[in-house]
This record gives structure tokens, sequence and C-alpha cells, in this order.
């Protein structure tokens, strides 16, 4: 059945004068795994806050599973994980997971629910003794209690180590697998590039860009070439290539350029160790920063 | 319910609430009972039976609001409501389970200073007025729960703590439940008679005999905060709801 899990129809979104969403349209059917990507103030929460029913759009429409946003009937098939949440002090984690169960008429059991969202070393903890990586992963936890056909996710790696980041893209990719519906915000974009089959991009609370990480990098004209090596190695790359964009993420150097093959040879004259080198057509980074520029000249 | 069970375990591992609600009342009852002789007479009962009430209902009252009032705010403020607000728990039921905790927390410091009372002054009661005093003082509870719901929604976060405990304190002190009214300048009981915590204790003074207004006035006094104060909290929500959702 091709029904529509999330519907926006010509939504807009104000907060007194500040408009946070125009005029934005899409569709997410079942099974899409979707980035919502965009800067600072770009209207990502509030796009989360109308699918989840916690506001209401200005104008227009926004359905959810066939219904309006703000019906109570769709909750039982969603899981979500907000922004900045501090749970209630005084309980065990465990407690909490129950808790989030009993509100739900098909809920994951403890033990599914503590595994999937990693947190059964966790479940005798208070949470107020959660360290920041641990609480996200709690409130992940309580997210996919209600076993939701639709996840929310706002920002929901931020403040995760690189470990946790890794194994929270694995379960996530499990549960987009087994058919779940996903929209995720993030900051990183190599979250949304690897993980996403869709990404929208939102600028200035419009709809600037819509379709799969691979268009959008190859709108750019662009290029990332990555390698593996230390960090030391950055500062020679800068100077190298003094006009690319040059990142260190993970152990790895990644250069975004118009021009690939000089970049190369520039790179090997040079003897720069290129382990596990890997050459990809544009990146998000570019592909964002482009639709930036193009919205500052409008 | 779920959520109840939630919130009475937190009642219970919140140390400073328990502490405040338990130790302090018990703690003034044994001092002033010892102080001045807990057979003293006043007001047609033994000084033993008048501030076991006052006690209880300052414990009681306290247990109540101290479980709504600032966790709330603080449950507001953190973001927890509003992830609640995406299960399929409904507004009605979050608030009722909130003020069913509130007025049941109301149950230990109540059993604490009639146990007091009775091992330790010897207070004597038919088993009936037992209950009777027991159920009285934990309905008291219940108009300073819609009090704390109240100040849920009118503070910001766990800063205003300190709001709520003055509030406590200085609502005890003006209902007479710190001193007797007898012991304080008249103008005190005229005041006192507006207060629910004046009218909850008198109420509850009926079954040691020490009542000093008609019940079913000490009933409509507690009945109109009970709705007023509901009220207003009930207003406060639904703006900031307008304001925030719609
Ligand atoms: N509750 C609010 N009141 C007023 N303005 C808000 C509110 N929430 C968001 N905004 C404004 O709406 C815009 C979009 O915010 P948001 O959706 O949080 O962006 P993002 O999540 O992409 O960073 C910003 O300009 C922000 O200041
Ligand atoms: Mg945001």
């Amino acid at each position: 059945m091709a029904q529509d899990v999330i519907s926006f129809n010509h939504v807009r979104r104000n907060f007194g004068k500040v408009v946070a969403l125009r005029d934005v349209s899409f569709k997410v059917a079942r099974g899409e795994i979707v980035a919502l990507l965009g800067p600072n103030g770009a209207g990502k929460s509030t796009a989360i806050s109308l699918v989840l029913g916690l506001r209401a759009p200005s104008e227009g429409r926004v359905e959810v599973l066939g219904a309006d946003s703000r019906a109570a009937i769709t909750r039982a098939s969603i899981g979500a994980m907000l922004q900045e949440t501090s749970l209630p002090p005084g309980l065990k984690v465990s407690e909490l997971l129950v808790f989030q169960q009993s509100l739900y008429p098909r809920p994951l059991s403890l033990g599914a629910a503590a595994e999937r969202g990693r947190v059964a070393d966790l479940l005798d903890l208070r949470v107020e003794r959660l360290s920041g990586g641990q609480r996200r992963r709690v409130l992940f936890a309580l997210a996919l209690c209600g076993n939701p056909e639709l996840l929310l996710l706002d920002e929901p790696t931020a403040g995760m180590d690189a470990e946790s980041r890794a194994l929270f893209w694995r379960e996530m990719d499990e549960l987009a697998d087994s058919g779940r519906t996903i929209l995720f915000t993030t900051h990183y974009l190599e979250e949304a590039d690897r993980h996403a089959r869709r990404v929208l991009l939102l600028q200035g609370g419009r709809l600037a860009a819509d379709g799969t990480p691979e268009q959008l990098r190859r709108g750019t004209g662009q290029s990332t070439v990555r390698f593996s090596a230390s960090t030391a190695w950055a500062e020679e790359v800068r100077a190298l290539l003094p006009d690319c964009r040059v990142d260190v993420l993970g152990g790895a150097i990644s250069v975004v350029t118009p021009d690939p093959e000089t970049a190369l040879r520039l790179l090997m004259a040079r003897d720069v160790p290129l382990e596990g080198l890997e050459v990809t057509a544009g990146s998000l980074e570019a592909a964002l920063l482009q639709l930036r520029e193009g919205d500052g000249e409008r | 319910m779920a959520l109840l069970r939630l919130e009475l375990t937190r009642m219970l591992r919140n140390t400073r609430l328990v502490v405040f609600t338990l130790a302090f009342p018990a703690g003034f009852y044994l001092l002033y009972t010892q102080m001045y002789g807990a057979q003293l007479h006043l007001g047609g009962t033994t000084w033993g039976g008048y501030y076991m009430v006052s006690m209880a209902v300052f414990g009681a009252i306290g247990a109540a609001l101290g479980t709504l009032g600032t966790r709330l705010a603080a449950e507001r403020a953190g973001g927890w409501v509003r992830l609640l607000r995406t299960t399929p728990l409904t507004a009605g039921s979050y608030v009722a389970a909130k003020l069913a905790a509130a007025v049941l927390a109301a149950v230990p410091a109540t059993l604490l200073l009639l146990v007091l009372g009775a091992l330790v002054n010897h207070v004597a009661l038919t088993v009936s007025a037992w209950i009777e005093l027991t159920l009285i003082v934990v309905a008291g509870a219940i108009p300073f729960a819609a009090l704390g719901l109240l100040l849920g929604y009118l503070f910001d976060s766990e800063s205003a703590q300190a709001g709520q405990v003055l509030i406590w304190l200085a609502l005890s002190l003006l209902g007479g439940l710190w001193m007797p009214l007898q012991a304080m300048p008249k103008v005190f009981s005229q005041i006192a008679l507006y207060l629910p915590t004046f009218r909850a204790a008198d109420l509850a003074r009926l079954c040691v005999g020490a009542a000093t207004r008609p019940a079913l006035q000490d009933i409509a006094v507690l009945l109109a905060y009970t709705l007023g104060l509901g009220a207003l909290a009930w207003w406060r929500y639904r703006s900031e709801a307008q304001r925030e959702y719609v």
C-alpha cells in the first residue's frame, strides 16, 4: 500500500514575526529513511514538532499516517527523540522504560527495547547519574519502546561519542530494513550521506532541495577525496591545496575539490600516504554551502 | 496506573522531601509537646492532641505541594512533558496522576504524626475517630495539590523551589499550624479564617473535639480553594498551550 506516512502540504509556521517554515510541501513514503538538513534556525526542529503534533501549522496541512498530525490516534505508532529532554530524576532507567511501554498498545518487551537501544548496561542506574551520551541512548530506547512505525529523531547523535554513533546507526539501518519510516536531523553530514536514502534541505524555512544524497552531491560539480592519514598530515595537505576545503574526521582526511585529478597528483608528489583512498562525486557539505551562498545573492 | 506508580517511586526516593515533610513536623511535635506538656488543655482537647493535628496537616500539605509544584515546573522546562505529549498519554491522565500522587504523598506524614500522638503523648480516640482523622487530613491536602498544580504552571524551573517552600511555611504560620491562633495577635485569627491551612486543620480538629467553626463552612472554603486554584491552573495551561502549540 503506497500510503504516505508524512505529508506536508503548503505548510507555513510563524512564531510571532519569525517565519520558521514557509510554503513547505513534501511527502515521505513508508520505509523511507530521510535526513532533514539545514543550518541552525533553518526550521528543522519546527518541522519535526509539526509532524509530532506538538505544534500546529499556521497555514497548510500536516498529515501523519493519513490523519491530521494532531489527532491522538497517530501517537500509538510514533516514536520520538527530541532535541533537549531531561529525564525525571529519582528513577532507574528500567523503571522509565517499563513506564513508557505501558503507554503503548503494542510495545516492545523490556529486553528488546534495552537491547536495541543499547541500554542493557544502564538499566539499574538512576537517570541523574547518566552522562550526556548515555542519556541520549536512553532517550533512543524510550523512542523504541512503543515499537513505532515512524521514528522522528531530532539530532539523535548529538553528544554521543564516535563508537556510540556507529552502533546507533547500525541499529537505525536495521530498523529501516525492517520497514520503519525514519525522519532525522543531524549536524554530521556524513551520517546523512551514509544512512539516509533521501535528503530534505531546509534553508531559511524554505525547502531548498529534495533528493538522494547522490543527486545533491553531484549537483555541486565538486568531488571529495578521502583517505586515512594521521592528522599530522592535515597541515601539509592544506598547504598543498590552499583553495580546497580540507576536513579531518575520525582518522581520515577529506578534501573537497572541483578537480580531483590535480589534487591527487599534488598529494602523490609529496608522498602523502593515501591509504584507503576514496573519490566520490561532490559532497553534501559543498551542496549546502552552495545553496547558502545562492540564498545570500537572492 | 503506571504514571502514578512512577510518581510515588520518585517521591519516596526524594530524601529532601521526606526529611522536610516527615522529620520537621515530627520533630516540632515532639519538641513543643515536651516543652509545654502534652496534657495542657487547649480548645477543648489536650495540647498533645491539638498540635498532633496541626503538625499532621503541616506535613501533609508540604508533601502534596512538594510532589507537584516545582517538580512539574522542572518537567515542563526540561522537555519531559513535551516528550510525553508525543506518546498516547493524554494531558488529562497526566494531570490526574500528578494530583493523585500529591494527595497520596500526604499519607505518610499524616500517619506518622497520628502514631506519635497516640504512642508518645497518649492521645486517646475511638478507632473510628482515628480513621476519620486520617481521611480528613489527607483529603485536606487536595486544595494544596491544586495549589501545587498552579505553581507548577506558573513557575519556570527548579529555581522556584525556594518560593514554594516559602508559600508552604507562610500559609502554615498564618493558618495557625505552628502556633495556635490563641497565642497570636487577634488580627491573625481574622486572616486565618480565609486560609485553607486553618480550614483544613479546623475540620480535622473535629475529630479531637476542638473545631472552632462549623464543619460545612470549613468544607466550603476548602472546596472553593480547590476549584479556584484548579481553574487558575487550567487557565495557565490553556494559555500556554495556545501560545506554544496553536
Ligand atoms: N518557540 C519558539 N518561539 C519563537 N521562535 C521560535 C520558536 N521555535 C523556533 N523559533 C524560531 O524559528 C526558527 C526555526 O527554528 P528551529 O526549527 O528550531 O530551527 P533548527 O532546528 O533548524 O535549528 C528560528 O528562527 C527560531 O528562532
Ligand atoms: Mg533544531
